[in-house]
């Protein structure tokens, strides 16, 4: 006999269902490390100082973007 | 003793002291003082509880940014109190040595005249003094901040912990359902002869003390003494315009985000801006939150549904398609919280509204304002701490827009901290009590409470306000 499904079921596969093609038809971003801290698309780049600029509202040390993170 | 105005309205008796206002200000003074020996009369506006009806008298037409003033106070024995968060922190000595800021001068005092009061002041905020106040974080900052040391009383509800106090007091005579409506001054103006008290009814009476204290509050303070117009048209304490003037809020900016570089690393972490920086750059004092919200807030099955998405979004950087299904940070990421000082202004200020309430008085108008010296202050701090946070090896700090971009509005909310609408100065031209909290004007007529503060520093409000009105009872028991 199937097991009588309950509220809590219904929302659960209602939420997986819901968030599955969304999820689908996101464009592959390859698979970023957990401290990814420069986007793929530079919105605004601003020189703070000779220490630190801007990206996107980001202050990072100006050498992050010459020298990489670390 | 207690009684409801709306039932007992005979008051014959004449008192040593009128206090207004149940708050943690008006009930720190009626107890000094009746363990010294004076006869106290305690008015409260509300009643032991909340009420709609008493809470209506708050409502405030705000005509600048909106600082909620009639939801951020409650109008009932133990009044704001009866809400607030706990977190406590004296003033630095820094912030009485100010050389003035706007036009307007400092404190008139030094720290040296609230110092004495810490040890009492905490007590009766059910902190241990032999504990003082700690930093929940190393000065993990190396330039321009330092761990913010404070202490978290329970919170202390005034009305839980004094109410059976006040009602069993011999000396204490507490009047609730009670509004003040005005002063009675002698014919010369310069001493008050009597409180005018109304119930909700207008039944009214006149209460007879030798010294007056009004402990209203930021906006209450100054809009009784604006609405006493009847034998001064400017208000009492008014004659350099000054009531209601320098209306101060502690800043809430949105600052940013920031991620640690350690994803593990969920402690949270409160700064404050150090004197040398301060100064350097002219600009008011910070406390600076950091904190991670990464829980996700649910159990059982759910939790496990809703943590596998989390995880997935988070790894995919979708988390902001999938927060309609569980609100979460990602690991690492965490919220910039702050409380930031406001500098005194003219122009931000609290006067009379055309609207009146149900007893015919009129209602405050609130027009709070903040000056190009608190946007200095505001992203000035905000770009010191993203860079020493960076610099220190700590993460990344992401700055909202406004913060970089002087062409856009700040965004700012408020602490419901009221401060500075009766400030203290030692020339009236510049405040309206001097440096005992006497109004300037008036002989017996004194006001306590944050509406007094010259400067809001960048701390919680209760501690000072409990400093100062033990050492106002000291100077009037003296």
């Amino acid at each position: 006999m199937h097991k009588p499904i309950t509220r809590r079921m219904f929302v659960n596969s209602l939420c997986l269902t819901a968030i599955t093609p969304l999820a689908l038809t996101e464009e592959p971003t390859s698979k970023t490390t957990s401290i990814t801290i420069i986007r793929p698309r530079l919105e605004k780049l601003d020189i703070i100082d000779s220490h630190f600029v801007s990206v996107d509202g980001w202050i990072l040390p100006t050498k992050t973007l010459t020298e990489g993170v670390i | 003793m207690l009684f409801d105005f709306n039932m007992q309205t005979t008051i014959d008796k004449n008192y040593d002291v009128c206090i207004v206002g149940t708050g943690p200000t008006g009930i720190t003074l009626a107890r000094k003082l009746a363990k010294s020996g004076s006869r106290v009369i305690l008015i409260e506006a509300g009643g032991p509880d909340y009420s709609e009806q008493s809470q209506d008298f708050y409502e405030c037409e705000s005509i600048g940014h909106d600082a909620w003033p009639k939801f951020t106070r409650l109008r009932y024995f133990g009044g704001t109190s009866n809400h607030w968060s706990g977190r406590c922190r004296p003033f630095d000595s820094s912030d009485f040595e100010g050389q003035g800021i706007n036009g307007l001068p400092g404190w008139p005092i030094q720290y040296s005249a609230l110092e004495p009061y810490l040890k009492e002041a905490m007590e009766i905020l059910d902190l241990k003094p032999e504990h003082g106040f700690q930093a929940i974080n190393d000065d993990l900052l190396n330039n321009k901040f330092q761990p913010d040391a404070f202490s978290k009383s329970p919170p202390t509800r005034f009305k839980a912990k004094y109410l059976s106090e006040i009602e069993t007091a011999k000396n204490i005579d507490c009047f609730y359902h009670a509004t003040a409506i005005d002063l009675q001054l002698d014919t010369l103006k310069k001493s008050v002869l009597g409180l005018e008290i109304s119930n909700y009814r207008n039944s009214q009476a006149t209460v007879k003390a030798a010294k007056f204290i009004l402990c209203l509050g930021g906006i209450e303070t100054p809009k009784f003494l604006l609405n006493c117009n009847k034998q001064i048209p400017s208000g009492v304490g008014n004659t350099t315009d000054m009531v209601g003037r320098c209306f101060m809020e502690h800043l809430n900016v949105p600052m940013g985000s920031f991620i640690y570089r350690d994803l593990d690393n969920s402690a949270p972490m409160q700064f404050y801006t150090d004197d040398e920086f301060v100064q350097e750059k002219r600009i008011g004092k910070s406390n600076i939150s950091l904190g991670i919200i990464a829980k996700v807030k649910s159990y059982g099955r759910t939790k496990a549904i809703k943590n596998f998405f989390k995880n997935i979004a988070c790894q995919m950087e979708i988390e902001d398609k999938v927060q309609f299904i569980s609100d979460f940070k990602c690991p690492g990421m965490g919220n910039i919280g702050t409380l930031l000082e406001q500098s005194p202004n003219l122009d931000s200020r609290v006067s009379l509204s055309q609207h009146t309430d149900s007893l015919g008085l009129n209602r405050a108008q609130l027009n709070w304002q903040i000056n190009d010296y608190d946007k200095k202050t505001i992203r000035e701090t905000g770009l010191a701490m993203a860079k020493e946070f960076s610099f220190a090896g700590l993460g990344v700090v992401r700055l909202a827009d406004f913060m970089l971009d002087e062409n856009l509005e700040i965004q700012f909310g408020h602490h419901a901290h009221h401060m500075g609408t009766t400030r203290m100065s030692d020339d009236p031209k510049y405040g309206v009590v001097d440096t005992n909290s006497k109004v300037h004007d008036c002989d017996n007529l004194y006001i306590a409470g944050s509406s007094v503060f010259s400067t809001g520093g960048a701390c919680n409000p209760t501690m000072p306000i409990i400093q100062l009105s033990l050492r106002l009872a000291d100077h009037l028991q003296a």
